[in-house]
């Protein structure tokens, strides 16, 4: 039996389970709904474009913050490797940093910033620039000298040797990098929208959470944590695994 | 098929433990409700209350500092717990952890939409609830602009629906800020008020309300105008009240001697609640004796709400009358 058989034969049971355990009236409806309340519950805020446009939000947010994370790390990282001060102070703060989880800096973040997108994009971006530029950092370093000599050798130059060398020769870390940055992006941004969630069009898909706890509508509280889940699922099992297949696969990397 | 057989073995397993450790749970809670039904003979048991933050609580504060239930039911294991809103109080009552809680009718009437199982037994103040701004070109709802944040302590809180029913009157469209609309508890709210920075107004409760107002800020809109003088409920599990009518009948007794108190004798009060607030107890005084605080049962204004609420689907089903929605004990209009 294949692997993906049996994970389906889990999640199917898991499902069932839940909705004769919640159909069973043990516990109060609003603290355990049942599957079917929670797919209709989807399927109708999916279909008002309520849960999508929230959604949207949290991802466009997401997207700009990590475009901008990661050209911070790599500014950051191509630094530490042009000097020594530039790695002391990358290795130094980075170590400092890391043990901070995003979400405690919030409250910094919306003093300094204020309420809105711009404290989220600030927590984001904590949670993307460290692991990122750590890896991008160890991923420059780790690239054998030989490669860069070969592609001497050949003619490449300047930004041709970063493009067509160095970035495929680092990609395992970058890749890594960018794995480990969106998984903390994604579980933070949803965090921080819970805590100081704006209403109306700036809100994103922690805010619906938030909201329908508030409406008391438990259905829509797990349809909102349903979709969080498609989309992490959807990136992390299909987007990456993708990206992987057609870069360090193909061209016969380890990970 | 020697794998086959090896997953059907853990599949079965996994059923099994999930159905298992489900009925231990719920087992837990079947307990509970045994014990519940003990307490029928004599007035022992325990009885759990749930208030919030804010000068409106103070009747049930003194009660607790006075002990005036424990007076009245020795045997009773009488609990108090505080929390930041009527949602997770709510929640307690779902899940059966707490027995009365102080609920804005507004949240009440979504719980009771959503069939949680409790009614309300009366009030246990009235005290001003008010939008206050501190920009001065900004005198109605209608000088709000698109980008003014207005912060109300929760999404569907009594301020936020309070909020939308006077925008229905005054601008016809009970959604116009909703936008606008920040979440923020009080405390946080008060000091961004103060430095006059990211939110322009607080729908504020005492005593943000009377710390706002005296910085000079000045209210747009209030509770009175929309459903009169504000009265915060006090609603009983329907599972506690069934089981325990004499518990409930003491607190009653005790809720009104301590209203009694604090209207009556507000200096008494004072000295036990200003340190309780953090105030000294000249302001404490003030506070408790400002226009429109009023110690009192009496519920008002709740079926005014549920219509605008019935009408604006932010429930499903009408309100016809108080019975639908409070038990006998309640006072109202």
């Amino acid at each position: 039996m294949k692997s993906l058989a049996r994970k389906f034969i889990i999640v199917i049971t898991i499902l069932v389970v839940w909705e004769i355990v919640a159909r069973s009236n043990i516990y109060p409806e609003m603290l355990f709904p049942p599957v079917s309340a929670i797919m209709k519950a989807f399927i109708t805020t999916s279909l008002s474009g309520e849960l999508t446009s929230k959604a949207g939000t949290s991802l466009s947010v997401l997207g700009i913050s990590m475009v901008v994370g990661i050209s911070i790390a790599i500014i950051l990282s191509v630094i530490a490797m042009l000097s020594k001060w530039g790695y002391e102070f990358l290795d130094t703060v980075t170590t400092i940093l890391a043990p901070l989880p995003s979400i405690a800096i919030l409250p910094i973040a919306i003093l300094w910033f204020g309420i809105g997108w711009q404290p989220i994009m600030f927590v984001v971006l904590h949670a993307v620039v460290w692991p990122m530029s750590l890896n991008t950092f160890s991923g420059f370093r780790s690239i054998p000298k030989v490669y860069t000599e070969v592609g001497e050798n050949m003619g490449l130059r300047g930004i041709k040797l970063v493009t067509r060398i160095q970035i495929p020769a680092a990609f395992p870390y970058l890749l890594t990098g960018l794995k480990i940055a969106w998984a903390y992006a994604w579980r933070t941004i949803v965090a921080a929208e819970m805590v100081f969630g704006v209403a109306g069009s700036s809100s994103g898909l922690g805010f619906f959470i938030y909201k329908e706890r508030y409406a008391l509508n438990t259905p829509a509280v797990f349809a909102g944590m349903l979709m969080v889940m498609i989309i992490g699922l959807l990136v992390e099992e299909i987007g990456f695994k993708y990206i992987e297949k057609k870069t360090i696969k193909k061209w016969g990397m380890s990970v | 098929m020697g794998i086959t057989k090896r997953m059907h073995k853990w599949m079965v397993l996994f059923i099994v433990l999930i159905v298992v450790s489900a009925i231990f749970i719920g087992c837990g809670q079947e307990q509970e409700t045994n014990q519940a039904e003990e307490n029928e003979d004599a007035i022992t048991g325990t009885v759990r209350i749930g208030i919030q933050h804010g000068l409106g609580y103070a009747a049930l504060l003194l009660m607790d500092e006075l002990d005036l239930l424990e007076k009245r039911l020795p045997d009773v294991d009488v609990q108090y717990v505080q929390m930041a809103s009527a949602t997770p109080l709510t929640e307690l009552i779902v899940n059966d952890d707490v027995d009365i809680i102080t609920i804005g009718p507004a949240p009440f009437l979504i719980a009771w939409d959503k069939g949680v199982p409790m009614k309300l037994i009366g009030a246990s103040a009235g005290f001003p609830i008010e939008l206050v701004t501190w920009r001065e070109d900004i005198n109605s709802l209608a000088d709000i602009s698109p980008e003014d944040r207005i912060a109300v302590p929760s999404v569907f809180s009594q301020q936020h629906l309070q909020m939308s029913m006077a925008l229905e009157e005054q601008l016809s469209d009970p959604n116009k800020l909703d936008e606008n609309v920040v979440a923020m508890g009080h405390e946080e709210a008060f000091a961004n008020m103060r430095a006059k920075k990211d939110i322009i107004a607080h729908y504020a409760t005492p005593p943000y309300l009377f710390e706002e107002l005296k910085l000079g800020y000045h209210s747009i809109t209030s509770a009175e105008e929309v459903m009169g003088q504000y009265r915060s409920p006090l609603a009983v599990s329907t599972k506690f009240y069934d089981n325990n009518k004499q518990i409930v009948s003491a607190f009653i007794e005790a809720l009104e001697e301590s209203q009694a108190i604090l209207r009556e004798e507000p200096e008494k009060a004072v000295e036990i609640l200003a340190p309780i607030f953090k105030f000294d107890e000249e302001v404490t005084l003030e506070y408790l004796t400002w226009e429109g605080m009023e110690f009192t049962r009496e519920l008002r204004g709740v079926l005014d709400l549920a219509d605008f609420m019935y009408r604006n689907e932010f429930i499903s089903k009408p309100v016809e009358s108080y019975n639908d929605v409070a038990f006998e004990e309640a006072k109202g209009d």
